[in-house]
């Protein structure tokens, strides 16, 4: 009796597939953890893409933060309700990319080639590239809203003191005490393990763990204690913080922010995805690199890490869904709908192409700012990876949160701060390794 | 206990079958999940699964800042028992006092008990953020307050937060305690003795204890639990993991860190914390409460 | 001590307390009346500004989210339907399970109540994954049933109820007996009315549970539709914006309504209890 009905709902299933004049259009769920204006945007790539064929609708839903989406988007992968594709951050990289062998994500380059979508993985630009691919360089994300620190300077408060924007360090601590004494904070940071971290050892061409930042051999253990570089330099941000040239606001992005946009501070360093919500809000700001150390770097400069997220394609729905879903990466990825992204945004253009048709139209020479993010990531002679393939590495970073401000107000010194972070990481990385 | 009961068999087990209905399908099941979680070690999708004994504990346990998080965790529920307790209290014995106003007073106690802790976090943060923050300011005027430094700072800030919110919770219930007293018990003692402050403490309060006892659990486990959208709203664990409860680190771990088998743990430690509390309290405390 | 005395002292310390808890509240709603670069620049204001019609409509309907369905209207009516259902239901099942502990013979209570007990310790975010599966296996995720049924078992309420019926003299029943009263006519005929205040205490309490749960939601919900208040708060008004400030105003409006409307039963309860 069971059997008889299964077949008779499968035959009105396949009666009404087969009618084409019913195919409604494919659904496509894409989760993400952008909130506010850069929400906002990718409803408007969303209804852009709706209004330009009807084969496929994609539903964007926010799920607040990158660390709320990564743990929804699992338990509903684990319930099996998950969306089509997910945002998912630099910090969650290597998670995702270990799940392409469980069969959770489906490589983007092995997709593209599948449904025959127009794709040149030479066209993205290399940082971005690597940053979100395996080990062989096969491209698992597609990268997405890639983003950079950036150094954010208060024009005003620079005239006022009568300086210039600094691209070193060094620069920094010559001018630090003007600006003191013109009466405003010098420099504030959002995300020490993000910038002053991460992105420390990219922007000087040093390895941050073992196993060559992870893409050759499983990491142990990060470097902090083991990089003097990486010691002088915290070593000189609690110097500057007890002269007042640096103030720390605690771990909240905003808070740290929140004072250059008052125009109390003349630099922060933040993310280019920053750019969006300060332009109009904040007078006469600019953008420019992240500066760095030149006795390090022997006045070289080297690209940052990219930062934001990428789109992973996530495993279990049907080819037709595939199908559309990789249509809709070809149109995400268009030089066109990228520049409408970067312009709003302030994240980078990812592929070539997309940066040619910026300098095509003059986009670059009508706004400095997207020129800054774009040249510090195409910056190249790097002799480290792209990136760093470091599990459990969200809770890497509660361990940098818990340990710089105790180095900051002195209660271990920065070495014992490194020894400690150096423990806390290796211990993580050992229990991330053991799920592999 | 009570001397006189009922003895249908059928009756008992209808009136708490939906009880134990919910509580089976929601809350055991994922405890059993929990608890198998505490003794593997898995990704986050669930692959990888192995047996791993007590690896997960002595992974949590060794860890240093979560020695550091029990002992805040203990410190808060003390501090926040004993002030938003005492505070309720003085009110709610104030407002069955008083005759004219009752209402009023009532009214205007008892709301904000409604805020929902992220909001209450998102409150106090306005209070005591650097820039603007009337608290900031006036503590930092009177001893160079800055939580975003100094450990006791921080401890302060949250402190306030958590325990306002708590205050009009125990005002309800202490409310409704004295008003379950019988006005003649209280007309009684009037006549025994003079004192207000005296019959307070020798006739009241014992017989607000089974409201007191009530009390402490709930704000036990308000301290404990419901705190974390508080902390994630307020300090965020600052100024370096030192203002983390128990919870909020299983959360920021498990959770948000994607580590199953560390959440497991940190939940079965939790469980034996706030089991040890209770039934310490239901011994020591309950056997001397007088039910009527 | 004199009696004018007395009454002096017993309203300075209620208007301390009403100030207290006022105070912090009212910072919030004059500051919410002001234009948003004024609170970026001044910080939170003590007199009420002009915008406070501009401000509230602009939050009450700005539609959030990509379907455009969702304003703070809808989310405020999400989290009542939330908080109402968990709070009824909840309020019901404990009273029936403390009543079926309290007042049956049985060898099985002890047991029963630790049951209960024990998921007071266990918090919804430390087994949210699970519960998200079982709730999943049940087809009721994107349901106001998915929202409410896991969170209206209440350790608490019945923990709470107990403790009531325990505290009711023992010749309440030994009366009802006596005038023939079973085990259902006296849960509805004495217990019922005799325990109005407790109700009304205790849902309240749930009611304020409900509707300030994020996680869950956050977890459950995979469509805009069934956004609640506190997701609302991370959401939408994430940014330290004066709509902030305005729809921390708004989000307090129906517990609060609930809370002022049940105290009336409050005080009839009271007069019953005599």
């Amino acid at each position: 009796m069971k059997r008889l009905y299964r077949a008779f709902i499968a035959l009105i299933t396949v009666a009404f597939l087969s009618t084409p004049t019913i195919s409604a259009p494919v659904e496509l769920h894409y989760w993400h953890g952008h909130t506010g204006k850069l929400e906002a945007i990718i409803n408007e790539i969303a209804d852009r893409w709706n209004a330009s064929q009807d084969e496929s609708v994609l539903i964007p839903t926010s799920k607040g933060s990158y660390e709320d989406i990564l743990a929804a988007f699992i338990a509903a992968y684990r319930a099996n309700e998950h969306p089509h594709m997910v945002q998912v951050y630099d910090a969650g990289a290597a998670i995702m990319v270990a799940q392409v062998k469980n069969g959770v994500v489906y490589p983007f380059e092995d997709m593209a080639e599948k449904y025959g979508v127009d794709f040149n993985k030479d066209d993205y630009i290399p940082g971005i590239r690597n940053f979100y691919a395996d080990s062989d360089g096969k491209m698992i994300g597609i990268p997405f809203n890639s983003s950079t620190c950036l150094m954010y300077a208060n024009m005003d408060i620079l005239e006022a003191a009568g300086v210039d924007i600094p691209k070193t360090y060094e620069e920094f601590e010559q001018i630090a005490p003007k600006i003191l004494a013109a009466g405003y904070t010098p420099l504030l940071q959002s995300h020490s393990p993000w910038i002053w971290t991460e992105n420390f050892f990219s922007r000087h061409n040093l390895l941050m763990t073992d196993g060559n930042n992870g893409y050759d051999d499983v990491p142990t253990t990060t470097l902090f204690a083991d990089t003097p570089e990486f010691i002088t330099h915290w070593t000189k941000v609690k110097e500057w913080k007890e002269k007042g040239w640096y103030d720390y606001k605690g771990r909240a992005w905003g808070d740290n922010q929140a004072p250059f946009i008052a125009g109390e501070a003349a630099f922060w360093l933040g993310s280019a995805a920053s750019f969006s919500g300060m332009k109009g809000v904040v007078p006469n700001f600019t953008v420019n690199h992240i500066p760095y150390w030149s006795s390090i770097t022997g006045g070289k400069e080297y690209p940052t890490f990219i930062g934001g997220a990428a789109n992973w394609i996530l495993s279990g729905k049907s080819d037709a869904e595939y199908e559309a879903l990789m249509k809709l990466a070809e149109f995400m990825t268009s030089p066109e709908q990228q520049l409408f992204y970067h312009n709003m945004s302030g994240y980078a253009a990812v592929t070539y192409s997309a940066t040619d048709l910026a300098n095509e139209i003059g986009f670059y020479e009508a706004s400095p700012y997207h020129k800054a993010v774009g040249e510090q990531l195409s910056l190249t002679g790097s002799t480290i990876p792209g990136g760093y393939r470091a599990g459990n590495w969200p809770q890497i970073r509660e361990v940098l949160y818990e340990n710089y401000p105790k180095m900051l107000n002195g209660e271990i010194s920065i070495e014992e701060g490194m020894k400690r972070m150096d423990e806390g990481a290796s211990k993580l990385l050992a229990q991330f390794a053991k799920t592999l | 206990m009570k001397r006189v009961q009922f003895s249908s068999y059928f009756t008992q087990y209808f009136f708490i079958a939906p009880q134990l209905a919910i509580i089976l399908i929601f809350l055991y099941l994922p405890i059993v999940q929990t608890f198998r979680d505490a003794f593997t070690i898995q990704d986050a999708f669930g692959f990888g699964r192995y047996f791993s004994g007590f690896d997960n504990f002595v992974f949590v346990l060794s860890d240093p800042n979560y020695i550091t998080a029990l002992k805040f965790t203990l410190i808060f529920i003390a501090v926040i028992t004993f002030f938003s307790c005492s505070i309720g209290l003085l009110l709610a014995v104030q407002a069955n006092n008083v005759i004219h106003g009752k209402s009023a007073y009532k009214t205007l106690l008892i709301w904000p008990y409604a805020i929902a802790p992220a909001v209450v976090g998102v409150t106090a943060n306005y209070f005591f953020s650097e820039r603007l923050g009337i608290l900031y300011n006036f503590f930092n005027g009177l001893w160079g307050f800055d939580w975003y430094d100094n450990v006791y700072d921080a401890y302060i800030y949250v402190f306030i937060a958590a325990s306002w919110k708590q205050i009009s919770a125990n005002f309800i219930f202490f409310l409704a305690g004295l008003q379950t007293i019988q006005k003649s018990i209280i007309e009684a003692s009037i006549i025994d003795c003079k004192s207000s402050f005296r019959r307070f403490w020798t006739i009241t309060f014992p017989l607000l204890m089974p409201t007191t006892f009530f009390l402490i659990i709930i704000n036990i486990t308000y301290s404990f639990f419901d705190t974390l959208g508080i902390i994630d709203t307020t300090t965020i664990g600052a100024p370096s993991g030192e203002t983390k409860t128990l919870v909020y680190k299983a959360y920021i771990d498990g959770f948000r860190g994607l580590d199953l088998g560390s959440a497991g743990a940190q939940s079965i430690i939790m469980m034996l914390i706030v089991l040890v509390i209770t039934v310490f309290q239901f011994r020591f405390i309950e056997g001397k409460i007088h039910y009527n | 001590m004199s009696r004018v005395f007395r009454i002096t002292i017993t309203h300075s310390v209620l208007i301390w307390g009403v100030l207290l808890m006022l105070v912090p509240l009212w910072l919030v709603f004059a500051s919410s009346t002001h234009s948003n670069s004024y609170i970026y620049n001044e910080g939170m204001q003590w007199k009420i500004g002009g915008e406070f019609f501009d401000n509230y409509d602009r939050v009450l309907n700005k539609k959030g989210g990509f379907t455009k369905e969702i304003t703070a209207t809808r989310i405020f009516y999400n989290s009542f339907i939330m908080a109402f259902g968990i709070a009824t239901l909840s309020v019901f099942i404990s009273m029936m399970a403390a009543y079926s502990l309290v007042y049956f013979k049985t060898k099985f209570s002890t047991l029963f109540f630790w049951l209960i007990f024990i998921t007071l310790l266990v918090p919804l975010e430390l087994r949210i994954l699970p519960s998200y599966q079982i709730v999943s296996d049940l087809n009721l995720t994107n349901s106001y049933a998915g929202l409410i049924l896991p969170l209206s078992a209440s350790a608490i309420a019945t923990f709470f109820f107990r403790q009531y019926f325990r505290s009711i003299p023992d010749e309440l029943l030994e009366a009802a007996k006596l005038d023939g009263a079973n085990s259902w006519k006296f849960f509805i005929d004495f217990l019922l009315p005799l325990s109005k205040t407790m109700i009304a205490a205790m849902f309240i309490f749930m009611f304020v549970y409900g509707y300030n749960q994020y996680l869950w939601p956050l977890i459950m919900t995979t469509s805009e539709k069934y956004w609640t208040v506190v997701m609302g708060l991370k959401m939408i008004y994430g940014g330290n914006s004066v709509d902030r400030y305005a729809y921390v105003v708004l989000s307090l409006l129906p517990p609060v309504m609930i809370i002022i409307f049940l105290q009336r039963l409050f005080i009839q309860g009271l007069f019953q209890t005599k």
